[in-house]
C-alpha cells in the first residue's frame, strides 16, 4: 500500500523540479480557422488561463498520444476523465460524467453534428480516431450563447485537415485493432484531403476457430475531410463520419449500432474584422438488437436523425467581438420500433427546432472583461404521429393526431461569464448559464448503453433545463511554467425523466407511459495544477461534489445521493520526455466509491427471498484507483517515423468494482453475500506506427 | 491466428474476476409481508414480516391475524391453518369478479382489491434440446391456450421440480426451479408459450455445486403452474424482479404500508413429466409460433 501512495508522489516531485521545454505543432491557420479552433501549443495555456469563458476545457490531442490507455487504443473520452469535474461512469465505460450531470446530458458534436453513444465495444473504447482529430474543447455546463443542447456539457471535436503541401500517410497495429490514415493535397497550397479509418480484428481471430466461426464481432470507423480554398476569402470543407459496431452470436443474437453524419462548411470572411460560417449537417444513430433463439423471437430498433442548417457571424468592432447566428433542425426520433413475436409496433416522432442567438465578448477595459449573450431557443413538436394524454398510471386517456404542430417550448437562456484579471498571474472568474436539452436518453442502468431507448419533448415530456453558477480563480507563472485553477459550482436541473417502478424499456412502445420526472442538484469544488513546460509535463486534478436527485416516489419524496455522487476524484498525470526517443507517461487516478443501494433487510415471496432497500444509493461501493504506465520509443528515418508503443493498464493489478451484487445464501451464516466483480486487472499492450 | 486468440482470452480471463467483499448492513425493523391468492383453488393467504439481511431462517406465516376476502357476493373470514401455518380456505374465485383482501393485524389495517382474469389452459410441456456457440441447452417448452386473445393478458408462471438427488438430501428446496412473468403480446391468436432455458449439457456434466439448483437430474418430476393475473400482479412482479439489481422496491397493490401483493388468479397446471436424457427431443422437432401462426 505504501507504494501505491508513493509513486504519485513521486510524481508530483518530478513535475515540480523538471526544466523547461517548449513545444510547437505545424499547423495550416487559414484551414483551422474554418472550426475557429487552434491545435494546443504551449501558447494555448496563456489562452486557457485568460479565456474569459469559465468552466471549459481545452484538450490537447497531442497530449492524448502519450497517454497510457487500455489496450494501448487511445481515447479521448477516456483523457478527458482525468480532467476536474468529469467523472467516468465505470471502468468499463467511455459515458462521462459533468459536474453531477448523467452521460445523457452531453452533447457531443463532431464538426457541429450531434453524436450518441460515442462508443465502441459497448462503450470500452470512444468511437473518435485520435489520428482524425485537430481539436477538442469541452464545457462544463456553462456555455457560450452560440452552444446549446446539452445541460451537462457540451464536447466539441473538430476532424483534422488534410496537409495542402505534401502527402502523408500513417499506420498503426495494436492487439485489437489497426487503424490507418492518408493525406495530402489535391490541389497543392488550395485543396486537401484526409481520409483515417480504425477496424478491430478480433472477429478474424474468430473465423479461424471452428467453434467459434460462426459468430460476429468487429467495430470500425472512418473519418474524411475534404478542404477546398474557393478564394482567399472562402473556404469550403467537407466531412463525413462513421462509426459501426456490430455483434452477432451465431444467428440467435445480434447487436448493431453506430453514428453516421455529413458536414458541409462554408466559411466566408468580409474583411479582418468580419466571417461568416455557414454549416449544412446531417446525423443518423441507429441501434438495432435481436434474439431469435427457438420461439423467442424480439427485435427492437430506434433512431435519432438531425438535418441542420446552422450560420453564424462574428463581428470583431473595437473593444467589442459579437457573435450572433441562427440555427434551424428537423428532428426524426424513434423511440422504439420492435417485434416481439408476430406484434409489430413503432413509435417515432418528428420535431422542429429553432435557436437565435448573440453573444457578446466586450474587454470593458484593462481589468474587466465580459462575455454575455441570449439563446431564444423554441422546440414545437410536430404531428403526423399519435400523441397522447395519460392519467396518473401512465394509461392513455385520449389519443391525439393532428397535423402541423403540436406543442411549442420557447425559452430564453442567458449566458453570462465574467472576468476580472487582477494581475496577469491572477485572474477571477464568474458564469452563469442557463442551458435546455430536448433530446432524453432513458436508461435503466447506471451506465448508457447503446440500447437505452430515447424520446423528445412532446406535450407530456418537458424540456430538461440545467442552471448553473459558477466562481473560479486562475494562476499562472510568469513565462506559462505552471498554471492552476480553482472552480466552485452550483446546479439546479429539472424534468429528468427516469422508469416507472414495474416498467421496463418493453412495457409500452409508448414511451411516455413509463417516464416519471424528477429533478436534481449538484454542487462542488474543482482544482487542477498544471505543468506545462520542460521534459516532464502533466498535471494534477481533484474534485469535490455532490450530486442529489429528487423523484416522487422513490425515498419518500426527499433529496437522496445520486447514483453518479461520487465525493472525490483525484487524477494525477505526468509525461516525461526522457530522450528524443523515448517518452514514458504515467497516470494515477483514484475516485470514491459509486453510490450504491444496498438491503436493509430480507423478505420471502412465494418462496423465493428477496430483498428490502430502505436508502437509494445510501450506500458506497469501495474505490477505485489504479495507475496506468506507457512508454513510446521513435525512431525517426529520413523519410518514415516508427513508433513502438508499450503501455500497462492497472500497473499494480488493483481490483476495482464493476458491479456489487447482493445474494441471499441461507447455507452462510452471513444469510447474504456481497459479491463484487472487477472487469480488468493487469493488461499488458503494445502496438506499431509507422508514418510517413 | 489461433494463438492471438487465445492470448486475447486469456488476458480477460486473467483479468475480470469475482470476490466476496464485508459490507455493513443498515437494518431496518421488520415489514410485514402479506401473500394474498385467490384462485379458482381456494384461498391462501401468508403473513410474515421481513428479516434480517443476515439471518438465513425462512420465516412461516405468522398467526393473529383477522383476514376477510369479499366478492362475488360473498364475505369470508379466511382461518389460521397450524397445520399449513398459512390462512387456507376452500373460498374459491369466479373469473371476472373483483376481490378485496382486508387483513388486520397487530393494529394495522391492510387491504388491497384484484380481478380474476379466466384461466389458460396448459396443452403441452415437453424438453427439447437447442444448440448455441457449440453447446447443447435443455429447454422446457410449454404450449397453452391464450382465453382472451384481443386483449391484453397477463401471466405468472412456476416451474417446480421434485428431486430425490442425494445433492439435496438435507437440503430441501423450497423455491421454484424457474418462474417469470410475461403477457400475450405477440403470441398466435389464442396461444400462448413459453420456452424456459434450463441447463447446458456441458454444465450438467460438470455438476458444480454452484450449479446445482440450476442442473436438473435423472429423474426429477417437473411441473408447471400457469396463473393468469390481473395487471396490478403482473406489475408488482416486474417490479419485484427488475427492482431487485437495481436496488428498488415493487409497487404493491395493498394499503397499509406492508410488502406483497393480493391476486385473484385463476391456475392451470400441467401433467408431473419426469425428466430423463432420453425423453428430450432433438431441436428439430420444436413447434415454432411461425408455424402455428
Amino acid at each position: 500500500m505504501t507504494k501505491r501512495l508513493l509513486l504519485p508522489l513521486v510524481f508530483l516531485h518530478m513535475l515540480w523540479n523538471a526544466d523547461v521545454c517548449a513545444q510547437t505543432e505545424d499547423t495550416d491557420p487559414v484551414l483551422t480557422d474554418s472550426l475557429q479552433e487552434v491545435t494546443i501549443t504551449s501558447h494555448s495555456v496563456q489562452k486557457r488561463v485568460e479565456d474569459v469563458q469559465i468552466g471549459v476545457e481545452k484538450i490537447e490531442v497531442s497530449t492524448l498520444a502519450k497517454m497510457p490507455s487500455l489496450l494501448g487504443e487511445k481515447d479521448i473520452l477516456k483523457s478527458i476523465q482525468l480532467l476536474p469535474g468529469i467523472k467516468s461512469e465505470n471502468e468499463a465505460s467511455g459515458g462521462y460524467q459533468v459536474r453531477g450531470g448523467k452521460s445523457s446530458q452531453n452533447l457531443i458534436l463532431l464538426d457541429g453534428a450531434t453524436i450518441y453513444n460515442a462508443g465502441h465495444l459497448m462503450g470500452l473504447f470512444s468511437t473518435f480516431n485520435d489520428d482524425a482529430l485537430m481539436s477538442a474543447s469541452l464545457y462544463k455546463g456553462l456555455l457560450p450563447a452560440q452552444l446549446g443542447g446539452g445541460t451537462a456539457s457540451v464536447l466539441e471535436l473538430g476532424t483534422r485537415s488534410g496537409n495542402l503541401s505534401n502527402y502523408h500517410y500513417g499506420l498503426t497495429v495494436g492487439l485489437l485493432s489497426a487503424k490507418a490514415v492518408v493525406e495530402g493535397p489535391i490541389q497543392k497550397g488550395r485543396s486537401s484531403f484526409l481520409v483515417a479509418g480504425r477496424r478491430s480484428y478480433l472477429d478474424l481471430f474468430l473465423k479461424a476457430t471452428k467453434k467459434y466461426r460462426d459468430n460476429t464481432l468487429y467495430f470500425y470507423d472512418i473519418n474524411t475531410r475534404l478542404n477546398f480554398r474557393l478564394s482567399d476569402r472562402d473556404l469550403l470543407s467537407l466531412s463525413l463520419f462513421r462509426g459501426h459496431d456490430n455483434t452477432k452470436l451465431e444467428d440467435v443474437l445480434g447487436m448493431e449500432w453506430g453514428n453516421t453524419k455529413a458536414t458541409a462548411s462554408w466559411l466566408h470572411t468580409f474583411s479582418d474584422r468580419h466571417d461568416a460560417n455557414t454549416h449544412l449537417i446531417y446525423s443518423d444513430f441507429n441501434s438495432d438488437t435481436g434474439i431469435d433463439m427457438l420461439n423467442t423471437y424480439y427485435t427492437l430498433r430506434g433512431y435519432i436523425r438531425h438535418a441542420t442548417l446552422h450560420h453564424q457571424q462574428t463581428l470583431s468592432t473595437g473593444h467589442h467581438q459579437l457573435c450572433y447566428g441562427l440555427e434551424s433542425t428537423y428532428l426524426r426520433l424513434m423511440s422504439g420500433e420492435w417485434n416481439i413475436n408476430l406484434l409489430h409496433q413503432r413509435e417515432r416522432r418528428q420535431a422542429w427546432t429553432n435557436a437565435l442567438w448573440l453573444n457578446d465578448n466586450w474587454q470593458l477595459n484593462k481589468h474587466w472583461q465580459l462575455s454575455a449573450g441570449l439563446r431564444l431557443r423554441t422546440f414545437s413538436a410536430l404531428g403526423g404521429s399519435p400523441y397522447y394524454l395519460l392519467n396518473g398510471r401512465g394509461d392513455i386517456v385520449e389519443t391525439i393526431n393532428p397535423r402541423g404542430i403540436i406543442k411549442t417550448y420557447a425559452d430564453l437562456e442567458p449566458r453570462v461569464s465574467l472576468k476580472w484579471t487582477i494581475t496577469p498571474q491572477h485572474i477571477l472568474k464568474a458564469g452563469y448559464s442557463r442551458t435546455s436539452q430536448d433530446i432524453h436518453a432513458i436508461s435503466g442502468m447506471s451506465m448508457s448503453l447503446p440500447f437505452d431507448r430515447y424520446t423528445m419533448t412532446s406535450n407530456i415530456v418537458k424540456p430538461e433545463q440545467a442552471d448553473q453558477v459558477s466562481l473560479g480563480w486562475f494562476g499562472i507563472t510568469k513565462g506559462g511554467a505552471y498554471d492552476w485553477s480553482i472552480e466552485g459550482y452550483y446546479k439546479n436541473i429539472r424534468n429528468v425523466y427516469d422508469y416507472r417502478d414495474g416498467k421496463t424499456f418493453y412495457s409500452e412502445i409508448e414511451i411516455e407511459r413509463l417516464l416519471l420526472g424528477g429533478k436534481g442538484r449538484a454542487y462542488g469544488l474543482e482544482f487542477c495544477f498544471h505543468k506545462n513546460k520542460g521534459p516532464i509535463t502533466g498535471w494534477v486534478s481533484y474534485t469535490l461534489a455532490w450530486s442529489e436527485n429528487k423523484v416522487e416516489g422513490i425515498s419518500g419524496g426527499r433529496w437522496y445521493t445520486a447514483s453518479n455522487d461520487r465525493r472525490h476524484d483525484l487524477a494525477i498525470v505526468g509525461m516525461w520526455q526522457l530522450s528524443p526517443s523515448w517518452d514514458i507517461s504515467a497516470v494515477w487516478h483514484y475516485n470514491t466509491g459509486q453510490a450504491l443501494t444496498a438491503p436493509s433487510a430480507k423478505y420471502d415471496i412465494d418462496g423465493i427471498t428477496f430483498y428490502y432497500y430502505n436508502e437509494r444509493n445510501g450506500y458506497r461501493a469501495p474505490a477505485n484507483h489504479r495507475l496506468d504506465l506507457s512508454a513510446n520509443y521513435t525512431k525517426k528515418g529520413r523519410r518514415t517515423t516508427r513508433i513502438w508503443s508499450f503501455g500497462i493498464y492497472n500497473a499494480y493489478n488493483r481490483k476495482n468494482p464493476f458491479t456489487i451484487r447482493f445474494k441471499n445464501d441461507d447455507k452462510s451464516p452471513t444469510g447474504t453475500i456481497a459479491e463484487q466483480t472487477s472487469l480488468f486487472g493487469i493488461i499488458p499492450s503494445v502496438s506499431f506506427t509507422l508514418k510517413h | 491466428m489461433q494463438k492471438c486468440l487465445l492470448f486475447f482470452v486469456l488476458i480477460c480471463s486473467l483479468t475480470a474476476c469475482k470476490k466476496e467483499i464485508d459490507f455493513d448492513y443498515n437494518e431496518v425493523a421488520p415489514i410485514v409481508v402479506i401473500e394474498g391468492q385467490v384462485t379458482n383453488e381456494g384461498t391462501d393467504i401468508s403473513i410474515t414480516k421481513s428479516r434480517s439481511v443476515a439471518d438465513s431462517v425462512t420465516r412461516y406465516s405468522l398467526p393473529g391475524a383477522v383476514v376477510t376476502v369479499t366478492g362475488c357476493g360473498a364475505s369470508e373470514v379466511i382461518p389460521y391453518d397450524p397445520h399449513t401455518q398459512r390462512y387456507h380456505s376452500a373460498f374459491k374465485g369466479t373469473v371476472g369478479e373483483t376481490y378485496r383482501l382486508t387483513v388486520d393485524f397487530e393494529d394495522q389495517h391492510y387491504e388491497g382489491t384484484s380481478t380474476m382474469p379466466a384461466a389458460a389452459p396448459i396443452l403441452s410441456t415437453e424438453f427439447l434440446w437447442f444448440e448455441v456457440m457449440g453447446e447443447r441447452m435443455v429447454v422446457y417448452e410449454v404450449w397453452a391456450t391464450d382465453p382472451l386473445p384481443t386483449e391484453r393478458n397477463y401471466y405468472w408462471w412456476r416451474m417446480d421440480r421434485i428431486t430425490h438427488h442425494p445433492h439435496f438430501q438435507d437440503k430441501p428446496l423450497t423455491e421454484p426451479y424457474r418462474w417469470s412473468v410475461f403477457d400475450n403480446r405477440g403470441t398466435p391468436p389464442g396461444l400462448l408459450y413459453r420456452d424456459v432455458t434450463c441447463m447446458s449439457e456441458r454444465v450438467a456434466e460438470e455438476d458444480e455445486e454452484d450449479n446445482w439448483k440450476r442442473i436438473l437430474y435423472e429423474g426429477d418430476s417437473i411441473t408447471f403452474r400457469l396463473m393468469s393475473i390481473d395487471r396490478s400482479v403482473y406489475e408488482f412482479l416486474t417490479s419485484l424482479r427488475s427492482g431487485q439489481s437495481g436496488g428498488a422496491n415493487p409497487y404493491t397493490n395493498l394499503t397499509g404500508g406492508c410488502l406483497g401483493y393480493f391476486t385473484a388468479s385463476s391456475v392451470t397446471r400441467s401433467d408431473t413429466i419426469v425428466f430423463r436424457y432420453s425423453d428430450i427431443k432433438p431441436e428439430s422437432t420444436f413447434t415454432s409460433w411461425r408455424t402455428v401462426q
